[in-house]
């Protein structure tokens, strides 16, 4: 990952969304996650929470931020679910934390980077989720690699057309 | 401490967040529930978007679908007036023949009630010459279907058939100008010749004006023509017309000849009574015959039951229909025969014995004064109560006599709630005379 960013550099590419916009933006992925499936099943498989997650939390460049937005929409995507809270917290709080900490030491303005973290973050994101499952859970969950890396590609690809779509509603400090 | 969490910031941020999940889900797989608050609050601040959501794209998709996307419209609506115009033929076919079958059960039941011998045809045509009222059946003599056979319906009679070939037949209408069918009118027993008019109705002419007829009254045929079984409902009277010395009574036909679809054709005919409801009535109403096993509860009823000359009438009942040594009963000619027994037997003659020329008995003998018949186990107990009532009453008064007498037939006949009373009591007044 090389050396951390100096943080005047930090601080010159850091930008900020409208007030309320980023929470306005995860209930909309919340909301989307689970209506979305009822009319496109496929839909069901994108985890569009996890991709504001790592957008807000590279947009915060800090990784306190980041481990912050991902707890509290982990949690909220606990909330939506029949399974105990904490399972997506977790992992999207090490998501966010990631994600934050990586927006320091790289530059994440660029779309091919972004597509790259977001594919990193997803099978993260899968790894944990899998492991909180098994072995903190005890539930038993089969392991599709293939499907988890083309839906790896996919959660990248709809970051790219995504993020853009965030971006302009974002403003330069 | 506060120092490596200083240095440590990050991360250690990031473990107390881990650490504080992972307490509360350990606290919720130990407890075996989850934290309900939380559920509720997430559910509750998401349900608005759905809603929200929810309503957009229905909205959206509603107007898109009626309004916008609409490429497919013309000829979905062109198809679905095809399938329509082809469901509603159909339709209209299942329902001829649900017509069809339904008019066939009800013909092939009228079929088994006549005693007539019948075969169901189908009207397949129509004669060419528009004066005439024709029909074209599909069977012929193949079918066993001749010239003269009657044509009938269950609403009533047809026509005859007029010429019969090998797979058809024509049916000569009643109604039309050249058939006539011999007829009876139920109420009043006239009888006469219905002739067609051609129209839709036919006319009975050279009805004597004494007749007395009703607007109403069902006529039905005679069998004086040879060619339509007795019995069978021909119209309804519906107009009369007095002429100087006749009157003419027009008749509405009771079956549809103007769209038969299904008929029978009598090959066979047998003569029927008319239906005894178009039998002349007897004035007032006669009560049902009393149950077998009544018996009076009190002696008020039983009181009641003992006829005017003593007799029980009671046990006239009784006697006949339910003691134990009941004897069927008897009719009119019965009884009648043993009267003559009994005068036989009183003046020592045996019929069927005598000689040609030898004298008869004398029959005006009043039979209260003869003993009755030994051993004879159809003389009833009715008829020996009133023998011996009538012959006590005849000893205190010769002229109630024949009110004994005819109190004596009227009994058996009283029991068995017929009118058969009145024609004993008139056949000992012939005999006496």
């Amino acid at each position: 990952m090389g050396q951390p960013l100096s943080p005047s550099l930090v601080r010159e590419n850091a930008t900020r969304m409208m007030t309320g916009l980023p929470v306005v933006i995860a209930v909309a992925a919340l909301a989307a996650q689970v209506y979305l499936p009822l009319y496109v099943r496929t839909l069901g498989l994108f985890d569009l929470p996890l991709l504001v997650v790592a957008y807000l939390a590279l947009l915060g460049r800090r990784p306190i931020v980041g481990l912050l937005i991902g707890a509290a929409v982990g949690l909220a995507q606990d909330g939506l679910t029949h399974g105990p809270l904490g399972v997506f917290g977790m992992t999207k709080t090490v998501v966010g934390y990631l994600a934050g900490w990586a927006s320091q030491v790289i530059e994440v303005g660029l779309p091919g980077v972004r597509g790259i973290l977001v594919a990193i973050f997803f099978l993260l994101h899968q790894f944990l989720f899998w492991t909180v499952q098994t072995v903190l859970l005890g539930n038993e969950l089969a392991v599709d690699l293939v499907l988890t890396f083309g839906l790896a590609a996919g959660h990248a690809a709809a970051a790219l057309l995504l993020y853009r779509l965030f971006d302009r509603w974002k403003k330069t400090s | 401490m506060v120092e490596l969490f200083t240095r440590y910031r990050n991360t250690s941020a990031l473990l107390v967040v881990l650490a504080l999940q992972l307490a509360l889900l350990a606290y919720q797989v130990k407890r075996g529930d989850d934290a309900r608050l939380l559920h509720v609050w997430t559910a509750a601040a998401i349900a608005p978007l759905q809603k929200a959501m929810s309503g957009a794209s229905h909205f959206v998709a509603s107007g898109w679908n009626d309004y916008v996307w609409l490429v497919d419209t013309r000829q979905e609506n062109r198809q679905l007036r095809r399938q329509l115009d082809e469901l509603k033929l159909e339709n209209q076919h299942l329902q001829r023949s649900m017509g069809q079958f339904e008019r066939g059960q009800v013909l092939q039941q009228y079929q088994q009630s006549v005693l007539s011998q019948t075969v169901i045809s189908q009207v397949i045509g129509v004669g060419s010459n528009p004066n005439s009222k024709e029909i074209f059946l599909d069977l012929g003599t193949d079918a066993g279907v001749g010239a003269g056979m009657a044509v009938v319906t269950p609403d009533g009679i047809a026509g005859k058939v007029h010429a019969a070939h090998g797979g058809t037949s024509l049916v000569l209408l009643f109604n039309d100008p050249e058939a006539a069918v011999g007829v009876l009118l139920a109420r009043s027993r006239a009888r006469g010749v219905l002739k067609g008019t051609g129209s839709a109705f036919c006319l009975i002419d050279y009805v004597d004006r004494d007749v007395e007829v009703r607007i109403g009254e069902k006529v039905y045929t005679s069998g004086d023509d040879r060619i339509y079984p007795k019995g069978l409902l021909v119209g309804t009277v519906t107009r009369l017309e007095q002429a100087s010395e006749f009157q003419r009574i027009y008749v509405k036909p009771a079956a549809p000849l103007n769209r038969l679809e299904e008929v029978l054709v009598i090959t066979s005919g047998v003569h029927q009574q008319l239906p005894s409801s178009s039998a002349p009535q007897p004035p007032g109403r006669l009560l049902p015959p009393p149950p077998a096993d009544f018996k009076p509860s009190n002696p008020v009823e039983s009181g009641l039951l003992r006829n005017r000359n003593g007799g029980d009438a009671w046990g006239s009942y009784q006697t006949e229909d339910s003691s134990p040594d009941a004897v069927p009963r008897a009719t009119d000619a019965d009884r009648l025969k043993r009267r003559y027994l009994r005068i036989g037997q009183a003046q020592g003659h045996r019929f069927g014995e005598g000689e040609p020329g030898s004298p008869a008995p004398d029959f005006n003998l009043q039979t209260a004064r003869l003993p009755l018949l030994a051993g004879d186990p159809s003389t009833t107990q009715a008829e020996i109560g009133s023998s011996a009532v009538a012959r006590r009453r005849q000893a205190e008064s010769p002229t109630e006599q024949a009110g004994a007498e005819t109190t004596q037939a009227a009994a058996p006949g009283s029991a068995t709630g017929s009118g058969a009373s009145d024609e004993s009591g008139s056949e000992e007044r012939r005999d006496r005379r």
